[in-house]
C-alpha cells in the first residue's frame, strides 16, 4: 500500500463516487429546512420572552453551543433509542443511520440558526413593531408579516456562513458508518488502494461547492442592500 | 437497556485521565494557528506581491474543505510518506518511535489557519483607513504603527470571530479519536469496551466537553468585557 497519485485512478474513481453527493447534499437541505422553521419559532420565543419556553430555549441553546457536533452525533445515535425505547417501547435500532444523522443535525443547527434570528429579529427598529401594531395588527401577524421578513435581510450573511459550516459537518457523519460521500470516497479508496485519489476528489468537489455557496449568499447580500451600504 | 451510572463515572475517570492531552493539543493548535494565521493576514493585508496572492489561493481553498477530511488525507499522507520523509532528512526515526499525537498537532493548526486569518483580516479591514495616516504622519514605522496602534484596536473586533474559532478548534478534537489519538472522547470510551455498553462512555464524554467549553466561553465573555471597556456604544 503506497501507491502514488495516477491522474487516471482519479478519473476512473470520480463519477463512482459522485453518485453519492445528493445524499450528502440531501441531508444538509433537509436539515436546513427543518431547522430553520425551528429556529425562527425559537428566535420568536426568546424575543418575545415567552414565560415558561424562554428558559427551555435559552437551555437548550446554552447546552447545544457546549457540544461538539461529534459528540452530539454519537449521543443521539446511541441515545435515542434508549430513549424511545424506555418511553415509547418501540425498538429503533433497525432505523436507517441517515435519520439519526438528520435529527442530530436539526439539534443541532436548529440553536444556531435560532441565535443568528434572533440577532437578525432584534436588528428590526422597534418601529416597525410599534407601527404594525397602531395600523391595528395582532403580535403573530405583526412578528410574521412585517418583522421577519426584514430580519430576513439582515440574517443573509451569517446563514450563509452557518450554510457553509453545515455543509463541512456532514463529513462527520463518515464516524458512525454512513454510506454518504466521503464513506463512498472511503470503502471505494479501500477496494482499490487508491485512497489519495478518491479523497483528492471529495476534497476537490467539497471546496468547488462551499467556494460556490459562499459566492451565492455574497452575491444574495449585495443585491438586497439597495443601495443602502457605502462601500469605503 | 440500562443506564448504569457507576459505568458512567469510570467513563468519567477514564476521559478525564487524557484532559492533558487534550488541552496539550487544543493550546499547541491555538499558539501556532494564531502566529501563522497573523502573518497570513498581515501579509494579505498589506499586499506582499507573490506571497498574497499564494495565499490567498490557500487560505481560498483551505477554507472549502472540512477539518474531517483534512484528517482523513492529512492521516494517509502522514501514514504513506513519514518514513521517507525522515529518511530524506537523516533522521533516525521511524513512524513507530513518533507518538501520533504529533499528526494531531499538525492537522488542527492546518485546520484552524484559514478561519483565524479571514477573522483577523477581516478585523483588520474594518479599522479606519485615517488611523494610518496618523500613523506615518507622527512618524512611526510600520512595525512600531502596528503593535502600538493598529493590533490593539484590531483586538476587540476580532475577538467574538477568534473564540468561534478557538471553539471550532476545540470541537474538532473528537474527530482525531477516529486515527487513534487519545484523547477525551477514545479516553472514556476505552471502559466500555469491556462493558459492552456505549452509552454511558458518550453520556462521560459529553459532560466533559460540555463544562470544559462552558469554562471557555465564560471566560470569553470577561476578556470581550475588558476588551470592550473603552469602546462607546451608540444606540440609534
Amino acid at each position: 500500500m503506497g501507491k502514488y497519485f495516477t491522474w487516471e485512478g482519479f478519473f476512473k474513481a470520480a463519477p463512482l463516487i459522485i453518485k453519492y453527493l445528493p445524499v450528502t447534499l440531501g441531508i444538509t437541505f433537509i436539515t436546513l429546512g427543518i431547522a430553520t422553521v425551528i429556529a425562527v419559532l425559537v428566535a420568536a420565543i426568546r424575543v418575545y420572552k415567552v414565560p415558561v419556553l424562554c428558559g427551555i430555549c435559552k437551555g437548550y441553546l446554552h447546552i447545544i453551543r457546549g457540544l461538539p457536533y461529534v459528540v452530539l452525533l454519537l449521543l443521539v445515535y446511541y441515545f435515542l433509542p434508549f430513549l424511545v425505547f424506555k418511553l415509547f417501547g418501540i425498538d429503533i435500532n433497525g432505523w436507517d443511520k441517515k435519520v439519526f444523522v438528520i435529527i442530530a443535525f436539526v439539534i443541532h443547527e436548529g440553536a444556531y440558526i435560532g441565535e443568528i434570528f434572533r440577532a437578525a429579529v432584534e436588528a428590526v427598529p422597534k418601529l416597525q413593531q410599534e407601527a404594525a401594531y397602531s395600523v391595528g395588527l395582532t403580535q403573530y401577524q405583526a412578528f410574521f408579516r412585517i418583522i421577519l421578513p426584514q430580519s430576513v435581510k439582515v440574517a443573509i450573511p451569517a446563514y450563509g456562513a452557518n450554510f457553509v459550516e453545515l455543509f463541512h459537518n456532514t463529513a462527520i457523519t463518515y464516524m458512525i458508518g454512513v454510506m454518504d460521500f466521503i464513506g463512498r470516497a472511503t470503502s471505494l479508496g479501500g477496494a482499490s488502494f487508491n485512497y489519495i485519489e478518491t479523497y483528492l476528489f471529495v476534497a476537490v468537489v467539497y471546496a468547488a461547492i462551499s467556494i460556490a455557496i459562499e459566492f451565492l449568499f455574497k452575491y444574495v447580500d449585495a443585491r438586497y442592500q439597495f443601495g443602502a451600504k457605502v462601500k469605503v | 437497556m440500562e443506564i448504569q451510572f457507576d459505568r458512567v463515572v469510570s467513563s468519567l475517570q477514564s476521559g478525564l485521565s487524557y484532559l492533558g492531552n487534550t488541552l496539550k493539543i487544543s493550546v499547541i493548535a491555538i499558539l501556532l494557528g494564531t502566529i501563522i494565521a497573523l502573518i497570513i493576514a498581515l501579509v494579505r493585508f498589506y499586499r506582499i506581491p507573490v506571497l498574497s496572492q499564494v495565499f490567498a489561493f490557500f487560505v481560498t481553498v483551505y477554507r472549502g474543505i472540512p477539518i474531517m477530511l483534512i484528517l482523513l488525507i492529512g492521516h494517509l499522507l502522514y501514514v504513506m510518506y513519514f518514513d521517507s520523509v525522515a529518511r530524506a532528512l537523516h533522521l533516525s526515526v521511524t513512524i513507530k518511535d513518533v507518538d501520533i499525537i504529533l499528526l494531531g498537532y499538525i492537522i488542527l493548526t492546518i485546520g484552524g489557519i484559514p478561519s483565524i486569518s479571514e477573522t483577523f483580516r477581516g478585523a483588520m479591514n474594518s479599522i479606519d483607513k485615517t488611523q494610518f495616516e496618523a500613523c506615518y504622519s507622527v512618524g512611526l514605522n510600520t512595525s512600531q504603527s502596528l503593535r502600538r496602534i493598529i493590533l490593539p484596536q484590531m483586538l476587540p473586533v476580532a475577538f467574538p470571530g477568534y473564540i468561534n474559532n478557538i471553539l471550532g478548534i476545540v470541537k474538532g478534537i473528537p474527530l482525531l479519536s477516529a486515527v487513534g489519538i487519545m484523547e477525551i472522547m477514545s479516553g472514556a470510551l476505552v471502559p466500555c469496551s469491556v462493558s459492552y455498553s456505549y452509552l454511558e462512555g458518550y453520556a462521560a464524554t459529553a459532560i466533559i466537553y460540555f463544562v470544559l467549553i462552558t469554562i471557555i466561553l465564560a471566560a470569553s465573555k470577561r476578556i470581550e468585557k475588558y476588551l470592550m471597556r473603552y469602546r462607546v456604544i451608540t444606540n440609534e
